[in-house]
């Protein structure tokens, strides 16, 4: 699971309405795809996906992680130009994946695992 | 599936893709005829998403995603339940392949309360039962450019009507396969 799967996920919970978003995230195993098979280093695409990221939910999450990598409080005009900061986003978006962790919700708390690099979001009968 | 459907893809500039419910019976993984809609390159322009609720379905894709050296992010989810409301309009690309044959309704019901392998082809009446609970969600999604490709077989065109409300339709492909003659239906956003 990537950054990018986390930024548009909440939580579904039965009554969990407010507040479900972002998950907090546990990554207890993560691992960067080489370069033969990640996506390849596309700028026009990572600007394109700087217009649809919620970028404080990105933000927040990465400073948890202690991956080492600090992104900025807010996008900029000039940032998206920045090849060091698109450098940084292809790694943080395209070529790093979350193997083994959690994502718990801010709200109720509901814990969705990430099992082999996939993500269960699935709910019980009784939670939908 | 023709090349001149790549460029339709990349003149939209895609950069979310979302294919929901990967494994087709008889015929495989959806990923395969995704690949063959775009060119190899165009995988470097959008995020892939895969959606099932079967984790073997998502097993499958993502080892078929390494072998084509594509990258495919898959999540185990019902629908587009967990998007976030960001998510609305952003949708580039949709590709659904509904479980489509014509099951009894109590049928439907039990594959997808066990979330097992029936679940990827019971569609209950007319097998539209999973389908018409998705449209209204795959349009919400999708972005005004969007392009929505939807998997079917004959037995399933009484949809057609619904889906007329909200997109114009094209049929791209017809082909017969055993046992059924399936039809790729390319549906965008109705412009207001
Ligand atoms: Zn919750």
């Amino acid at each position: 699971m990537k950054l990018i799967t986390h930024n548009i996920l909440m939580c579904n919970k039965k009554g969990c309405t407010t507040n479900n978003f972002p998950l907090k995230l546990v990554a207890t195993n993560w691992k960067d795809l080489d370069t033969e098979n990640a996506q390849q280093y596309n700028p026009a695409l990572l600007q394109r996906l700087c217009e649809k990221i919620e970028w404080n939910a990105l933000r927040q999450t990465v400073s948890t992680l202690n991956w080492g990598v600090n992104l900025p409080e807010q996008l900029s005009a000039e940032l998206v130009q920045d090849e060091a900061f698109l450098q940084d986003l292809h790694l943080l978006l395209v070529k790093r994946q979350i193997v083994e962790g959690q994502m718990v919700c801010p709200n109720c708390e509901r814990v969705y695992e990430i099992k082999n690099g996939i993500p269960n979001m699935l709910l019980r009968e009784d939670e939908v | 599936m023709h090349s001149n459907q790549t460029q339709i893809i990349q003149q939209r500039q895609s950069s979310l893709c979302i294919l929901q419910r990967l494994v087709r019976v008889g015929s495989g993984v959806v990923i395969n005829s995704l690949q063959k809609l775009l060119a190899q390159q165009s995988f470097n322009d959008a995020i892939y998403f895969g959606i099932d609720i079967n984790i073997k379905a998502l097993d499958v894709t993502l080892r078929t995603a390494i072998q084509n050296n594509c990258d495919v992010q898959v999540i185990q989810q019902s629908f587009c339940h967990n998007f976030t409301n960001l998510m609305k309009g952003s949708v580039d690309v949709f590709i659904f392949n509904p479980p489509y044959v014509v099951t009894p309704e109590d049928e439907l019901m039990k594959a997808q309360q066990k979330r097992d392998i029936e679940a990827s082809w019971a569609g209950g009446k007319d097998g539209i039962q999973v389908l018409m609970a998705f449209i209204p969600k795959a349009y919400e999604f999708l972005s005004e450019k969007g392009v929505f490709y939807l998997l079917l077989i004959e037995e399933n065109l009484k949809i057609l009507k619904r889906l007329g409300k909200l997109f114009d339709i094209v049929y791209l492909v017809k082909r017969e396969c055993p046992g059924e003659r399936q039809v790729i239906l390319r549906l965008t956003k109705k412009q207001k």
